[in-house]
């Protein structure tokens, strides 16, 4: 069984912040697309170390985990077997999972229309 | 009939005969046009060109008081009319005493934008007044209209304590390290502010400005009495215009029911900071406002504000009380304030 930690302060940023590539160098969708997704697509559990930041807006955290399911179509299922959130704030770890939900309750939706 | 205030009223009929004597004095002392060619005439567009208009600042820089933010922005408007009419524009600092976070902030916003329009055609004096003095010099505001630094050592604490940041992008909240370590937020109000702030920012990103447009945001933090005063700005579309280019929200402020509620930018706040949608229709978006007052009511004391358009919105933390204010008068583009107690005394 293959692990991976990332801790967000040491490998990526301290001040990660902003949605898109576009909004700045440290955003959550770069964080998505060259480090959490790849690391989830290559190992069977990765955790995401969370401290040691400044902190995170809700921008950065919905685009970086959100957007595994809206844009990488991931199940949240699958993230719940894989994905480890390590934070000594809880809030950040409800709100990740929250977003994970939200998520996917859209792609469902988007689904039944269709 | 309405009630007049007679204080108000003398006091206002006051500041307008001073500010009548002092540009009346220095109209006298508009340069007149000197060409290259001695013998032909200057144009009356040259001439204009040459000329001077006085602009005095207000005593406060304050938008959350009527009289004050009328001020203000009469002010900005007057330098405004002036340049776009061909005129240079010397501005006085000399009634200026009073410098809050937010409209101070906004001020140097709407000026430096100013500056970057009409380069070299505005200029001010050193102000009478030493800690606006000091903090004109310490952001560097007075050398962008063209003074050289006079105040050798910045001795006063409101301005030593003063911070600025600005940027384009979401890079240089990385600065906002600079302030966490200098001021020393407690712990228990720490947890979060950095959050609020990248995400106030990464709004005037998304949303604020149109895709072509640069997309500026300025930061003042400010240490005083105890507290940590904390204003982001951004000089783009405002909350209540931008919610309204929403669709289905111009559908519903059109509607018959409550129309004239639905139209003040003061509820529009309201709406914005308690929606989950976004200027974007998708529903993963517009958390931040959201998250923002979640902080704000988490720390207990203190407080969080938003001014945008014509609106308002207050939150006392340690009154668990929500304000909305609706103005007469329009602030461009959208401030967001935080005030934050430095020490874990619980009295704010």
């Amino acid at each position: 069984m293959t692990h991976k930690t990332i801790s967000i302060a040491v490998e990526y940023t301290k001040t990660p912040a902003g949605r898109y590539y576009s909004d700045g160098s440290f955003t959550g969708e770069r964080f998505r697309e060259e480090f959490l997704y790849p690391a989830l697509t290559k190992n069977d559990e990765v955790e995401i170390d969370l401290d040691d930041t400044l902190g995170y807006g809700s921008s950065f955290l919905e685009e970086a985990f959100g957007g595994l399911i809206r844009e990488k179509n991931m199940d949240i299922n699958e993230l719940k077997d894989k994905l480890r959130i390590i934070s000594s704030r809880a809030l950040y770890e409800n709100r990740i999972w929250q977003y994970l939900k939200d998520a996917q309750q859209e792609k469902n939706n988007e689904k039944t229309i269709k | 009939m309405k009630k007049v205030n007679p204080k108000q009223e003398q006091w206002k009929k006051n500041k307008q005969f001073k500010l009548k004597k002092k540009e009346s004095r220095l109209k006298k002392k508009s340069i007149k046009v000197v060409t290259p060619d001695s013998n032909s005439v200057p144009t009356e567009q040259a001439k204009k060109i040459q000329k001077i208009r006085m602009v005095v600042a207000p005593e406060y820089f304050s938008l959350t008081n009527d009289n004050h933010r009328e001020e203000l922005l009469n002010f900005i408007k007057k330098i405004k009319n002036n340049l776009s009419q061909g005129y240079k524009v010397d501005i006085s600092f000399d009634e200026t005493r009073t410098l809050v976070t937010s409209g101070t902030l906004w001020m140097v916003a709407k000026l430096e934008k100013l500056i970057y329009s009409y380069p070299n055609k505005i200029s001010c004096n050193y102000p009478e007044d030493n800690t606006v003095h000091q903090l004109l010099q310490h952001i560097g505001f007075l050398k962008r209209l063209g003074l050289p630094d006079k105040v050798t050592e910045i001795d006063s604490d409101i301005v030593r304590h003063w911070h600025y940041i600005s940027g384009t992008t979401t890079d240089d909240v990385s600065h906002f390290d600079e302030i966490f370590k200098c001021v020393a937020v407690p712990e228990e109000f720490s947890d979060g502010l950095y959050d609020s702030m990248s995400e106030a920012v990464t709004n005037t990103i998304q949303h604020a400005y149109d895709d072509d447009e640069i997309k500026e945001w300025r930061m003042f933090a400010q240490k005083k009495d105890g507290k940590l005063d904390i204003a982001i700005c951004d000089l783009g579309v405002g909350i209540p215009k931008s919610l309204k280019q929403k669709p289905e929200i111009k559908k519903w402020i059109t509607s018959p029911i409550q129309s004239a509620r639905k139209n003040r930018d003061s509820y529009l706040l309201e709406v914005a900071i308690q929606s989950t949608r976004s200027k974007t229709k998708l529903s993963h978006r517009g958390k931040g406002l959201r998250d923002m007052l979640t902080y704000a009511k988490s720390v207990k004391v203190g407080g969080f504000r938003i001014l945008s358009g014509k609106g308002a919105f207050d939150y006392s933390s340690s009154k668990k009380l929500k304000v909305s204010k609706q103005f007469k008068s329009q602030v461009n583009g959208t401030l967001i304030e935080w005030q934050i107690p430095l020490e874990n005394n619980h009295d704010t």
